[in-house]
């Protein structure tokens, strides 16, 4: 045993008597274990929480990996993973959505501009022309007028309905996102989800359409069977009449 | 306003503007919620949500003709619109004129709809509905009106099961989806409708009415407010714009797989007009289309551009086709006093020439 294995022996011994010590004051009672309990009863999966419990170093390391944004940056670990993963891609979606909602403003204040230009250009022309505005209300109709044709121009355009389109996609985006929190949450609950419901719905559906074949088949056969004894009936029927026809033209043979 | 001051014009009219707007808003608020669709009428068939009616014939009017007509409406807004009050009514303006009228409501889809798509609704609901009015008039056929989205439903109903129709009426009806000036159309493209509905399930009415709005914002967001303001003296028009208002909004849910097929392969991919439509494995062709057809469109129609319904003499197949065009728009072809006289003696002139050459054929035969 060489000097350098002692000391390794050593060093190493004093961080398992450090963590004994933290377990004793865990268990008295103590800061740290109070810290550690509020984590645990409040079921939150925030991975700082379960950091802070495993122990100081752990949690400086965390702290620096948080100075450095590295939680919002990297791969979400651990046991709460799906669930930040989750809200990471709900805010980034928000993002998302308010960065095309300030695009489609801009370009609606830019309409708004325009139909001011519009308007200012037709009321010099009616002047010119000596028909001046009788009131506010003919004002407003002929801004409303200027409104819709500045609004028109943008509203064909391409780059326009680009964008409205964006902005409807981001939107749904934000709502999968919240549907899909809101059903981790109902699934811890055991609350039924949106999910769960259209897979009945979808059962309903095959089954009510198996119901409807089924039923039409019934139907078919039946159908069928009558038909088939009405034919039975008929070729009987003819039968009897040429048993009859024939008993009768022997009758008549022999009274000649 | 020459010699004053601009700033006092300025302030003193629109102090007076504001003043009658004021008159106009407290007026408004007396009005109440007047009554809808009053003409009277009987539930003969219910299926899911879906309800036929048969409304009561006209006490002092003879039936001039045998065949019954039969109202598909579209699942946009609520078919009340065919009857929204007395002086406005194609329903009763039909019944005047001899018509007996039956009425597909589609309901308030929900939760539980949201998987219905062309094959429901076109197919087997307008099927039912039309084997259910013809059983109740005695009869084999029935003269179908289809209204909007409800025309399109019409069309593709007649070219796949054409037995049962012995006329077809299309109303404000769009069939080429891809006019070059058909706003909805440009603003869909762009939209990832898979997502929409797997997202949303069914496609909620309000949201399809913030579109609707959005196409002539100015007007329909503010003018049409200010205008009823200003005429605060009009207890009658502040009815009728109160009615108006409940008929726009009272918008259902659009069923999420029909929206899916709707938007995707109608409006985006133009199947019904190309032929290529499908639906439950049957193509839609246009061309099996042969009983005589009305097309209705309104000139001004800012929702179904006159040549998305027009489109429809080049692919229908019947070689009795007529067009009528109305001197109005999407709504007041319903509801305009212009609208009152001339659409419902247009189509009764129209199918009682049509019941008449029936009749004389059954007799000949």
């Amino acid at each position: 045993m060489g000097q350098g294995q002692e000391t390794n022996e050593n060093w190493a011994q004093a961080w398992i008597d450090e963590q004994r010590e933290k377990l004793k004051q865990a268990q008295a009672g103590g800061a740290g274990s109070q810290e550690g309990a509020a984590g645990t009863e409040s079921g939150n999966p925030d991975l700082s929480l379960l950091m802070q419990q495993l122990g100081d170093d752990w949690r400086k390391l965390y702290e620096r990996f948080v100075r450095a944004g590295l939680p919002s940056k990297g791969v979400p670990l651990g046991w709460g993973r799906e669930y930040e993963q989750a809200w990471r891609d709900l805010l980034a979606a928000q993002a998302e959505y308010r960065k095309l909602e300030a695009e489609v403003l801009a370009k609606m204040m830019a309409v708004h501009t325009d139909a001011l230009d519009r308007l200012e250009r037709l009321i010099k022309t009616r002047s010119q022309e000596n028909r001046p505005l009788a009131n506010m209300r003919e004002l407003y109709d002929l801004w409303v007028e200027c409104g819709e044709q500045a609004y028109a121009g943008m509203a064909h355009s391409e780059g326009y309905c680009r964008l409205q389109a964006e902005l409807a996609n981001a939107a749904v985006r934000v709502r999968a996102k919240q549907q899909a929190i809101l059903e981790q949450l109902l699934r811890q609950f055991d609350l039924p989800t949106r999910s769960e419901l259209n897979s009945v719905h979808r059962e309903l559906r095959a089954l009510r359409e198996q119901l409807a074949q089924l039923k039409g088949d019934a139907t078919a056969a039946a159908t069928a069977r009558r038909a088939s004894v009405a034919k039975a009936a008929r070729r009987s029927a003819a039968k009897d009449a040429g048993k009859k026809a024939q008993e009768k033209a022997k009758k008549k043979g022999r009274r000649s | 306003m020459t010699g004053s001051n601009p700033q006092e014009f300025l302030a003193r009219s629109m102090s007076e503007w504001l003043n009658r707007l004021e008159q106009g808003a407290r007026a408004l608020a007396d009005v109440g919620d007047p009554e809808i669709g009053t003409a009277p009428k009987t539930a003969i068939y219910r299926e899911d949500k879906v309800v036929l009616y048969r409304y009561e014939p006209h006490e002092n009017v003879p039936a001039r003709l045998r065949t019954p007509l039969v109202i598909c409406y579209a699942l946009v807004n609520r078919p009340y619109m065919m009857d929204l009050q007395p002086d406005r009514s194609l329903i009763r303006r039909l019944l005047e004129r001899g018509i007996d009228v039956y009425l597909i409501d589609w309901g308030y889809p929900d939760g539980a709809d949201r998987l219905r798509g062309l094959e429901d609704y076109a197919l087997r609901y307008l099927g039912n509905c039309i084997d259910a009015a013809a059983a109740h008039a005695g009869v084999s056929k029935v003269n179908l009106l289809g209204v909007c989205q409800g025309g399109t439903f019409s069309l593709c109903h007649a070219a796949l099961r054409p037995e049962r129709i012995r006329n077809l009426i299309t109303m404000v009806t769009p069939v080429d989806f891809r006019t070059p000036d058909n706003l909805l159309t440009k603003w869909s493209d762009g939209i990832d409708i898979d997502a929409l509905v797997d997202t949303m399930g069914n496609v909620p009415g309000s949201m399809l009415n913030a579109v609707f709005l959005a196409l002539m914002p100015y007007r329909l967001m503010s003018q049409k407010y200010v205008a009823i303001f200003d005429q605060p003296t009009d207890r009658a028009a502040l009815e009728n714009f109160v009615r108006m208002e409940k008929w726009i909004f009272d918008s259902p849910d659009h069923p999420g797989e029909l929206y899916r097929e709707f938007i995707n392969r109608l409006v985006k991919e133009n199947r019904l007009v190309n032929g290529t439509l499908e639906i439950a494995g049957e193509r839609v062709d246009l061309g099996n289309v042969r009983m005589p057809v009305l097309n209705i469109y309104a000139q001004r129609d800012h929702l179904v551009p006159p040549d998305a319904s027009r489109a429809l003499a080049r692919v229908v197949g019947t070689r009795d086709y007529t067009e009528h065009s109305f001197n109005g728009g999407h709504i007041g072809i319903y509801v305009s006093a212009a609208a009152q006289t001339q659409i419902p003696t247009c189509i009764a002139k129209w199918l009682s020439a049509r019941d008449e050459e029936g009749r004389a054929r059954r007799r000949g035969a």
